[in-house]
């Protein structure tokens, strides 16, 4: 389990928060500064919808490249998409709560049922690739330090793009990337113990719990 | 007994509160509006959640009845009268007049139902590109992904994507119909709690604890599965929509990896689990399932027609809705099972909703054999002979002696025809029923919006509903009741395919 909590709200605060100035792989500071001066126009339809739970599992099975049944269990064996949480991310439990159509509306506890499915899948994927880079699927060729940093190089850039593509079709944006490098610096201030480790964790978590991931 | 129902219907025909062809006569009144086309309202439209308290709308027409007439409209022209009389005004406050509501489709009495327009509307395209997207057009890149995660269950893989995005724009609208016909083979979308069956769910009900064979519960009696396997069949590989009702095989399902097969089997009583006889089956109606559970011990099958109305055409009979009167008299409407539902605030409704449970007469529930309460694998239902035939008190079963049986806890049950009305057109048998079913517009707008429900995410809203009338339409005429053929035009929409 992740060990640090604080670092975990640290996600929302650095994805959210405007370009800081870093060192960048990329330069992409001044990149992310013209960006941001484009900004994205909003949809005036503006109608999207969320993605239920087993449409989660799915895509977060086929980004990750995971066992879609193994990949989140309470208790070390219940499925939280088909199961456990199965109800509170929009999805019906037809036969044992004769709940017989979709929710319409998004419960109290469906933000904290997402973050559990995400935070299970990412950890696994971070843990799998760190484990056997041969065969790494997001952060392929990403270097550690002896003592567990980050090696910044052009392999990171390359795991964050490959994290979109697989999630959103397309790469980081200029800000996206410079978020996401920052944010290990942010990661880092907060425990250095295993600081590379929780950054590819919550990279991911950050990427796939945003709306852009949870909402269609 | 003649002269009681008279009587009866003399005492509902005047000035009482509740009035359940009103909503009848409100769709005749305005047929274009898009809460009767395809659809039909209920009395929510003039009433507050509970009858007879007006809602803002109701107290207005009333007083719109006051000016053209002193009585409760009996022809649709006296009520379009009664509401014009109204309809300038804005009852419910929310900036709209009665009649714009009433030809948008949104509630009068309602300030929160209003009408709703496109944020498209007077947009500039050329300044409406997103990075990714381009709003308020038709965006085949936008579709491609959609229909992925709709239908297929997963996203593209990116270098499909990019594949996809490099065709032309007719090769793309190519592209589209290619991967729809091959993500509606997936098993997200037919397979096992996929997405057609989850559309299945609200009108088979399951209940897991009594589930039997495969995936049992803790009281396994009876096997609903069978009724998915059918639903299904009739929604995919181009096949008869109406035969959900109308059937009268089975369907098994084999699963194998990534290919889920659907096949039909020729009707055998009993062998191919249902124990109604092959000639008086009607789809789902008539399944092991449906009437053990939705039929069970009971007379008449109000609670069965309740339910297949809601099923079926998206109607509830609670808010009387879809009630047409046949006259008291041709329908033979009596309080045959002494629920007392010729008094005259019963019979109100009543003398619409149990002629259409009449025709359910000779169908038998549970009704006679002990052996079933020990389910589906009781003794009595192992051996085609211990059927017999419909001169047989056989549960499950078109059986003739049920109303004799009946007849006993109450007298003169059996008095009760079979003949029912639906829509207010007389039908001899269950099977005219179902067929009186699939043959209304309610079932084509129904079995369209279930669709629509999923895969725009909504309720048609007020600027959709054209596309939504048309789809409907052509699913009943074009398509030929053929929800594939259906889907590939509902993904062409603008409610679909425009971000």
């Amino acid at each position: 389990m992740f060990p640090n909590t604080q670092a975990l709200l640290m996600v929302l605060v650095i994805i959210t928060s405007g370009c800081q100035k870093s060192k960048s792989l990329t330069g992409g500071s001044e990149a992310a500064k013209i960006e941001q001066s484009l900004p994205l126009t909003a949809s005036p339809k503006a109608q999207v919808k969320r993605m239920r739970a087993d449409l989660l599992r799915n895509n977060l099975a086929k980004i990750l490249v995971l066992d879609p049944q193994g990949m989140c269990l309470e208790l070390g064996r219940l499925p939280c998409a088909d199961l456990v949480h199965k109800v509170s991310l929009g999805s019906m439990n037809a036969y044992g709560n004769a709940q017989y159509r979709h929710p319409e509306q998004v419960s109290a506890t469906s933000a904290m049922s997402l973050d559990r499915l995400v935070l299970s899948a990412c950890m696994q994927r971070a843990q799998l690739d760190l484990v056997n880079p041969g065969r790494a699927v997001i952060f392929k060729d990403v270097e550690l330090s002896t003592d567990g940093r980050l090696v910044k190089s052009e392999a990171v850039v390359t795991a964050i793009h490959t994290l979109y593509q697989r999630a959103f079709l397309r790469d980081a944006s200029a800000t996206e990337l410079e978020n996401l490098l920052q944010f290990y610096e942010a990661i880092y201030a907060q425990q250095s113990i295993g600081a590379a480790r929780n950054w590819m964790t919550l990279s991911c978590y950050a990427v796939l719990t945003s709306v852009e991931a949870t909402f269609y | 007994m003649r002269h009681l129902i008279i009587l009866v219907m003399f005492l509902i025909s005047g000035q009482a509160s509740a009035k359940p062809w009103a909503t009848d006569l409100f769709c005749k009144a305005f047929p274009n509006s898009p809460s009767c086309s395809g659809s039909t309202i209920s009395c929510s439209y003039c009433h507050m959640a509970q009858p007879p308290a007006l809602n803002p709308f109701g107290g207005c027409v009333k007083q719109g009845m006051a000016k053209t007439s002193s009585e409760f409209p009996s022809t649709f022209a006296d009520m379009r009268g009664a509401i014009e009389a109204v309809g300038q005004e804005d009852c419910d406050q929310d900036g709209f007049t009665n009649l714009k509501e009433i030809e948008a489709g949104h509630l009068p009495g309602n300030d929160q139902s209003r009408p709703t327009v496109s944020g498209c509307q007077n947009q500039s395209f050329a300044s409406l590109i997103n990075g990714s997207w381009n709003l308020c057009q038709r965006d085949p890149a936008y579709v491609y992904k959609k229909i992925w995660l709709d239908v297929c269950g997963e996203n593209p893989d990116y270098d499909d994507y990019k594949s996809f995005r490099a065709l032309s724009r007719e090769r793309q609208d190519k592209a589209l119909d290619d991967l729809l016909d091959d993500c509606l083979e997936s098993v997200h979308w037919r397979g096992k709690d996929g997405i057609v069956w989850q559309i299945g769910q609200y009108k088979i009900r399951p209940v897991g604890s009594v589930k039997s064979g495969e995936d049992a519960g803790v009281i396994p009696i009876v096997d609903y599965y069978a009724d998915f396997n059918l639903f299904v069949y009739s929604q995919i590989d181009g096949h008869d929509a109406r035969d959900q009702l109308l059937a009268n095989y089975t369907v098994t399902r084999t699963e194998n990896g990534s290919t889920v097969t659907y096949t039909k089997i020729t009707p055998q009583r009993l062998l191919d689990g249902q124990v109604m006889q092959p000639d008086k089956r009607v789809g789902l109606l008539t399944s092991f399932w449906n009437l053990s559970f939705y039929l069970n011990y009971t007379g008449i099958a109000r609670v069965l027609v309740a339910q297949a109305f809601n099923a079926y055409l998206g109607l509830s009979l609670v808010n009387m809705q879809g009630l047409t009167t046949p006259d008291p008299f041709m329908s033979q409407f009596a309080d045959y099972d002494s629920k007392g539902v010729t008094r005259p605030e019963c019979a109100q409704c009543h003398a619409a909703i149990d002629p259409l449970a009449y025709p359910f007469r000779n169908y038998n529930g549970l009704t006679g054999t002990a052996a079933v309460l020990q389910g589906q694998n009781a003794t009595a239902l192992q051996n085609l002979a211990n059927l017999g035939d419909e001169k047989n008190l056989t549960p499950l079963s078109y059986s003739l002696p049920r109303m004799d049986y009946l007849d006993q806890q109450f007298p003169g049950i059996k008095n009760m025809p079979e003949a029912g009305y639906i829509f207010g057109r007389r039908v001899e048998n269950l099977r005219e029923w179902a067929q009186a079913v699939v043959d209304n517009d309610l079932f084509a707008a129904n079995t369209v919006r279930d669709y629509w429900r999923f895969l725009i995410g909504h309720e048609p809203r007020s600027e959709e509903n054209h596309e939504f009338v048309k789809l409907w339409t052509d699913f009943k005429t074009v398509h030929n009741y053929n929800v594939k053929a259906m889907l590939h035009d509902l993904i062409k929409t603008e409610a679909y395919s425009v971000p």
